[in-house]
Order: C-alpha cells, then sequence, then structure tokens
C-alpha cells in the first residue's frame, strides 16, 4: 500500500510534469519560427544548386558590404522554380528575390506581385525585357539559347533543312539501329520549346497585337497552313524517334548518352555538359546544330531563355532584395557565375559575349563551334515573351509557357493520334482559353 | 477503516485516475488538433476562396463546382478508382499467394520472408528509377527479354503508352506494397490453430476445402482491412504515379492526388480549386469507408 500511494503520488506529478513540459515545447515547436530576423534577411530562391559555390561567395561578398543576411533556398531536383515558389505562397512565406525567367516575370508583375529592379537594370546597361511604364521588373543575368547536338560520326553533314533533316533520319534508322531524332511531347519545358520553335521555323505567327490586345493568330491565314506542316513534320520524324511522351531535357540527353538517339534539340550545351561528364569518349562525335528550316526560309527567331534576377513586393526585405539583384550583376564574380555552366549558360549582352574571359575559357574553347553558333545568331535571339507586334511582351504566351500548352499539343497529335489539323484546333482553343481566364 | 475513509479513499483513487486520464487525454487532444485538426480546418477553409493565399474573396461553393464540372475531374476520379482497386486488389492476390507458400514449411522460406520486406523499405524514388530502367525502350531488360522471345516486334515505352502507362504504374505499385499484405495475412495464417485443419483431414476435407470453410473464413477479417486501409492509401497515392508518369500522357494516369498537386503547383496556382478537390476526395474516402464499415463490419471480424 505504500509502494502503491508513492507510485501514484511519484507517477502522477512527474507525468503531468512531462507531459505539461513536452505539450508546451511541442507547441512552442510547432509555432515558433524562423529566429526573428526583423526583415534583414533577404529570403533567396534559387533553382541554381550546381553553381551554389559561386553565388555563395557573391552573397558573402554582398554581406560584407551591407547590412543584410542572404538566406538561400535551392530548388530541390525535380522540382521547378514555379512549383516550389507556389508552395511558398501556399505557406505564406513568399521569397523576396526570385531566380525565374523573364516570362515567369512579366506574369508576376502583371499579378502585382514585384517590386522594380529599375536601377539594377537601366543603370548597369542590361536588357530590359519587362519594363512597364519605364520602371523594370527583371534583372537578366544570362541567356540560354536552345541548340542541337547531332552525332557527327553518322550523320552525313550537318542537316539544317527540314528536308535533309527527315531523309537522314530515316537513313540512320533504317541503317545504324539508332533512332535518328527526337520529339518530345508533353506537359515539359523540354517539348514546350520544342514544338513552339519548330512552328517558329516555318514562320508561323502563333500570336499577333499589342501587349494590352494580344490575339491567337495560329489558326488564321496563311499561319495555320503553316502550323499544319510544321506540325506534321514533327509527326513524319516521331517515325524515326524514341516515345518521347513526358520527356524533359535529361530524358533526351540520356537517349544521346546512351546512343539509343543520333540527334536532339535541347537547350545550348546542357547535354554536353552531362556526357562530357559520363561519356567523354562521346564528345567529339557530337557537333552543335541549329533548328531545321524549310529549305528557303531563315534563322529568324530563336528561342532564348532570359534568366535573371525578380524582386516580390510581398516579402519582409524588398530593398534590400533590389540592392543585391544590382549587386549581383556588378560582382566580381558574375562572370565566374555564368561561366559555372558554360555552353548551357550565356552572358546577357552581346558586349559581355566578347569578354576575355569567354575565350579563356577552357570548355568553350573547346566547342568553338558552339560559341560560333551563338554569336553568328545573337540577333535572331528571343524569349517567347518577346511575342507580340515588334517584340511587345505578351502574356498569352508567357502563360501558355507556363502552362506547356505547345508542348501538349504535341502530345495530342503523336500519343493521342489527332491529325495535324486538328492539333492547330486544338492549340488555338487552348491558347484562347487561358485568353479568356 | 471506517466507512467514511473508505469512500474518501476511493473518491481519492476516482480523482487520481481521472487527473491521469486528463493528464494523458489533454496533450494528445492538442496535439491531434494542431496537427490534423488544424491543417484540415485550414484547407476545407481555403476551399471556400477565391485566391485564398492573396486576395482571399469569399466564393462559398464556387471552387467545388468548378472543379466537379472541369472535364479533368471525372477522368482523374476513374483512374484513381482502377489505380486503387487493381492495385489493391493484386496485392492481396500476390500477397495471399506468397503468404501461403511461406506459410508451410518450405525451403527458404524464411530467405523469401525477409526478402519480402525489402521493397516496402525502398525510397519510392528508388523503386520508380528501377521500373523506369527495367521498362525503358532502349535499354530496359523487359523490352529486351520481350524482343528475344519474339513477344513483341519493337520496343515498347511502357510509360508513355495510352494503353500501357496504368498498368505500367499498378505493377510497380504492386511490387512495392504487396508485402503489406503479404505480412498481416502471414501473421493471421500463422493464428489459425492448427487443430482444425487435423479435424478438417480427420473428417476427410481435401485441401481446397479446407482452404475454403478454414483459411478463408479465419482471413476474412484481415482481408477486409487490408481492402480498406491499402485501397485508401492507394486512392490518395501521388509520389509513384507521379515520379513515374507525371500523370500523362494525355492523363491517362492523372488521379485525383495529381490533379489537386497541378492545380495548387503548377501552371496558374489554384489554391481554392485544389483544396476543393482535396476536400471531396476526403469526403468520398469517407462515404467509401462508413459504407464499407456498415456492410462487413470487418472490426467484428478482427475482434474474433
Amino acid at each position: 500500500m505504500m509502494y502503491r500511494m508513492a507510485y501514484n503520488r511519484f507517477t502522477r506529478r512527474q507525468f503531468l510534469g512531462t507531459a505539461g513540459a513536452t505539450t508546451t515545447l511541442g507547441v512552442a515547436g510547432c509555432l515558433g519560427g524562423s529566429g526573428g530576423d526583423n526583415g534583414e534577411t533577404i529570403r533567396y530562391l534559387s533553382d541554381r544548386g550546381d553553381s551554389s559555390d559561386v553565388v555563395d561567395d557573391i552573397i558573402a561578398e554582398f554581406e560584407e558590404e551591407y547590412d543584410y543576411t542572404v538566406e538561400v533556398t535551392y530548388t530541390s531536383r525535380g522540382t521547378s522554380t514555379d512549383e516550389e515558389l507556389s508552395q511558398m505562397l501556399a505557406a505564406g512565406d513568399p521569397p523576396d528575390l526570385v531566380f525565374d525567367t523573364s516570362a515567369d516575370a512579366y506574369r508576376y508583375q502583371r499579378d502585382g506581385d514585384l517590386a522594380p529592379v529599375t536601377e539594377a537594370v537601366q543603370d548597369v546597361g542590361l536588357p530590359d525585357p519587362v519594363n512597364v511604364d519605364g520602371d523594370s521588373y527583371f534583372a537578366p543575368t544570362m541567356v540560354e539559347p536552345l541548340m542541337g547536338w547531332y552525332r557527327s560520326d553518322l550523320y552525313e553533314e550537318n542537316p539544317t533543312t527540314f528536308e535533309t533533316w527527315q531523309s537522314e533520319a530515316q537513313r540512320l534508322s533504317e541503317e545504324e539501329d539508332i533512332d535518328g531524332f527526337v520529339v518530345p511531347t508533353g506537359g515539359t519545358n523540354h517539348a514546350d520549346t520544342f514544338t513552339t520553335q519548330h512552328l517558329w521555323q516555318n514562320d508561323v505567327e502563333i500570336y499577333g497585337g499589342p501587349s494590352d490586345d494580344i490575339e491567337v493568330t495560329i489558326d488564321q491565314g496563311d499561319n495555320r497552313e503553316r502550323a499544319e506542316e510544321a506540325y506534321a513534320w514533327l509527326q513524319s520524324m516521331n517515325e524515326y524517334a524514341p516515345n518521347g511522351s513526358g520527356w524533359e531535357w535529361g530524358d533526351g540527353t540520356q537517349a544521346l548518352q546512351q546512343e539509343n538517339a543520333a540527334a536532339l534539340m535541347s537547350v545550348g550545351g546542357l547535354p554536353i555538359l552531362t556526357i562530357r561528364e559520363n561519356r567523354p569518349d562521346l564528345v567529339e562525335n557530337l557537333a552543335p546544330t541549329a533548328y531545321p528550316i524549310p529549305d528557303g526560309n531563315g534563322q529568324d527567331e530563336w528561342w532564348a531563355y532570359m534568366e535573371g534576377h525578380v524582386v516580390r513586393n510581398d516579402g519582409e526585405a524588398t530593398e534590400g532584395a533590389q540592392e543585391f539583384a544590382r549587386f549581383f550583376s556588378e560582382s566580381d564574380r558574375f562572370f565566374d557565375f555564368v561561366l559555372s555552366a558554360p555552353l548551357f549558360q550565356w552572358p546577357p549582352t552581346e558586349e559581355l559575349m566578347n569578354d576575355d574571359r569567354m575565350s579563356e575559357n577552357e570548355i568553350l574553347a573547346e566547342h568553338q563551334d558552339a560559341v560560333d553558333l551563338v554569336r553568328d545568331n545573337w540577333d535572331a535571339f528571343t524569349t517567347v515573351l518577346a511575342t507580340g507586334d515588334e517584340g511587345a511582351p505578351n502574356i498569352v504566351a508567357a502563360d501558355a509557357y507556363s502552362n506547356q500548352l505547345l508542348g501538349q499539343s504535341a502530345e495530342q497529335m503523336i500519343v493521342g493520334g489527332q491529325s495535324p489539323a486538328e492539333t492547330v484546333d486544338w492549340i488555338a482553343e487552348e491558347l484562347r482559353g487561358l485568353q479568356e481566364e | 477503516m471506517s466507512a467514511v475513509g473508505t469512500l474518501e479513499s476511493r473518491l481519492g483513487e476516482l480523482d487520481e485516475k481521472r487527473l491521469l486520464l486528463v493528464a494523458t487525454f489533454v496533450p494528445f487532444t492538442l496535439f491531434f488538433v494542431l496537427v490534423w485538426g488544424f491543417p484540415i480546418g485550414y484547407a476545407l477553409g481555403m476551399s471556400l476562396f477565391e485566391d485564398p493565399t492573396g486576395t482571399a474573396a469569399f466564393a462559398g461553393l464556387a471552387n467545388y463546382a468548378d472543379v466537379v464540372t472541369d472535364d479533368l475531374f471525372v477522368t482523374a476520379l476513374v483512374n484513381s478508382v482502377v489505380y486503387a482497386l487493381s492495385s489493391t486488389l493484386l496485392s492481396l492476390v500476390l500477397g495471399l499467394g506468397l503468404a501461403l507458400v511461406v506459410n508451410r514449411e518450405i525451403r527458404g522460406g524464411h530467405a523469401l520472408r525477409t526478402m519480402m520486406i525489402f521493397p516496402y523499405l525502398l525510397p519510392t524514388l528508388v523503386v520508380i528509377f528501377m521500373w523506369t530502367f527495367l521498362l525503358d525502350p532502349n535499354v530496359g531488360a523487359v523490352n529486351e527479354f520481350l524482343l528475344d522471345n519474339g513477344v513483341i516486334d519493337e520496343p515498347f515505352a511502357f510509360f508513355s503508352s495510352t494503353t500501357w502507362a496504368m498498368p505500367a504504374v499498378v505493377v510497380a505499385s504492386v511490387w512495392k506494397y504487396g508485402s503489406f499484405a503479404f505480412f498481416i495475412l502471414l501473421a493471421r495464417l500463422q493464428a489459425i490453430d492448427p487443430n482444425l485443419y487435423e479435424r478438417a483431414r480427420v473428417e476427410g476435407a481435401s485441401t481446397w476445402q479446407a482452404f475454403r470453410d478454414i483459411t478463408v473464413p479465419q482471413l476474412r477479417g484481415a482481408i477486409l482491412i487490408i481492402i480498406l486501409v491499402r485501397g485508401i492509401w492507394m486512392f490518395n497515392k501521388f509520389d509513384i504515379i507521379y515520379l513515374a508518369t507525371g500523370g500523362g500522357p494525355l492523363d491517362v494516369t492523372t488521379t485525383l492526388p495529381i490533379m489537386v498537386y497541378e492545380m495548387a503547383f503548377q501552371g496558374t496556382p489554384d489554391f481554392g480549386g485544389a483544396t476543393a478537390l482535396a476536400g471531396i476526395m476526403f469526403l468520398l474516402l469517407a462515404v467509401v469507408a462508413v459504407v464499407y464499415f456498415v456492410a462487413f463490419k470487418p472490426e467484428r471480424e478482427v475482434a474474433t
């Protein structure tokens, strides 16, 4: 009985104390937080985890010079910046600064989420693709043009036209036991850029009109015929390609690396950077090429991503983020950042393209043909955003890219069995649906 | 001890029990309210607003109406049901078959039992990497085997085919999650009184009759619980499908959880619609669970 009483008294008190303390700690842990930076911490979201060494150095320099701390979140593998940002916003925890594309920047500006970075752009002399009423909302740090890579040991020559690509891809597929081409389809960036660029190659004007009155023109007049031709060409090339439904950049690169495909349209030298690591023996057999054009056409519009910084206006360190965006572009380490992925990332201006550090870079020197391709076509580079009249910002194109509708149109045709004409109808309807939203 | 003393002692014991009960109950209630109740209530609240993380304009049930009238909703619902049913039933059949084998005294039974846990322990990402590699149209072992044996004329992209994407995802899921049913059924099999089989044999029952009249009734409760629990899990399953196909091609593997994710985090985010759809899923599963419990009473089976 004595034992039982002692047990009861001791256990109850101890239990209550422990339970209370645990609960308090648990609740405090759940509610507690970020460490209380009082707005002095700039929260930075970036998908450049591969260049984190350089980014961290630039941040360290910035923190030494300014009274801010930069807390960087690199997107996890397989997660896009859009997805990561959406998750942060859903959690009520927006970043101050985001590394993103110009098309996304324009969408955020449209939604009223951005603070201007005018000084970081106009004072530094950067391109200004998202200028609204004189204010700049996007500070570019690099361009990433699309580019193809083909097996120079298998293809008899650089097949620059629709016609030569088709005959060569057919020959390779039939004679060499390797697919001649890759046709990515579905809701991926790879498929979306691929489809859009092929429409551009056949002079299809998907949109028209000024920024405030964008029209979908892909199914109108001559555009319709040209769009059907471009889709038909993709359909015929798919005969000599693996099933690329849902393929992202990495899937195409893998096909090239594993010698399952003899050519691939990608973004810059992304495939080469991977293949250099995994199959160095293959590198000398790969040559860069432009997207094919029909006989007689020129390289008039060449998709080049423009990526850089946007500053959100709903964070806690907006001014600090604006300072950082400028500091980043002016930093001594900026070029190191661009060259942390040479061939894939290129400087944002032609002037910087001619900088000595470009010619001194070992990887660029090894792939001079790719450098020449970029230099020779610099004036044709454009973003999907600049597809209104006279290159005016096009919000429908930005939304379409965000939803990867063009890539989905290719899937409707290649996987879903629609005809090119039905595909044009489908994409026109989807794009107009975006306008109505 | 006097009557008053006895009463005081009893009241004291009662108070201690009550205090202990309260001390046990309150922290856990708080914990569950915080970890479950609050997020569920918050999500359901969000579903009543347009742009709930931004302007948050009250929209009533408009998000629900938009979701159920979306063309993709019916497709995703059908895909969810097909995926949940087929993967659960196949897991059950596979698990039952293997449990019956391992339950007998066979050579390698222990090794097989140990091996069965491995797929369950592997991270989903690894499982999907393995299966995409196996089914790869160019270097995959499955394609090579089928080609070598003349079953197919050219390599097949299972995860990219509108016909085969769903079956491929179901197979990968069954491979990973089949051991759940296996272990539950094996445990139940080992709890069956061997005298029942002995008696049946004495009375002339065949192996099939013994299985039908002893094993199946004894396993009924476990089977019903597996169907319910595994079915709900698979209905809500996101990672393995998303990693394998991303919901494609052409939405043939887009299930409701993938639709929720796409609405919330891809393209133009629609948190109001996404949370409304999550609410609809919750409601659907709750109705199914209630009907299931009323119709089959699995808890009674387990109790016996």
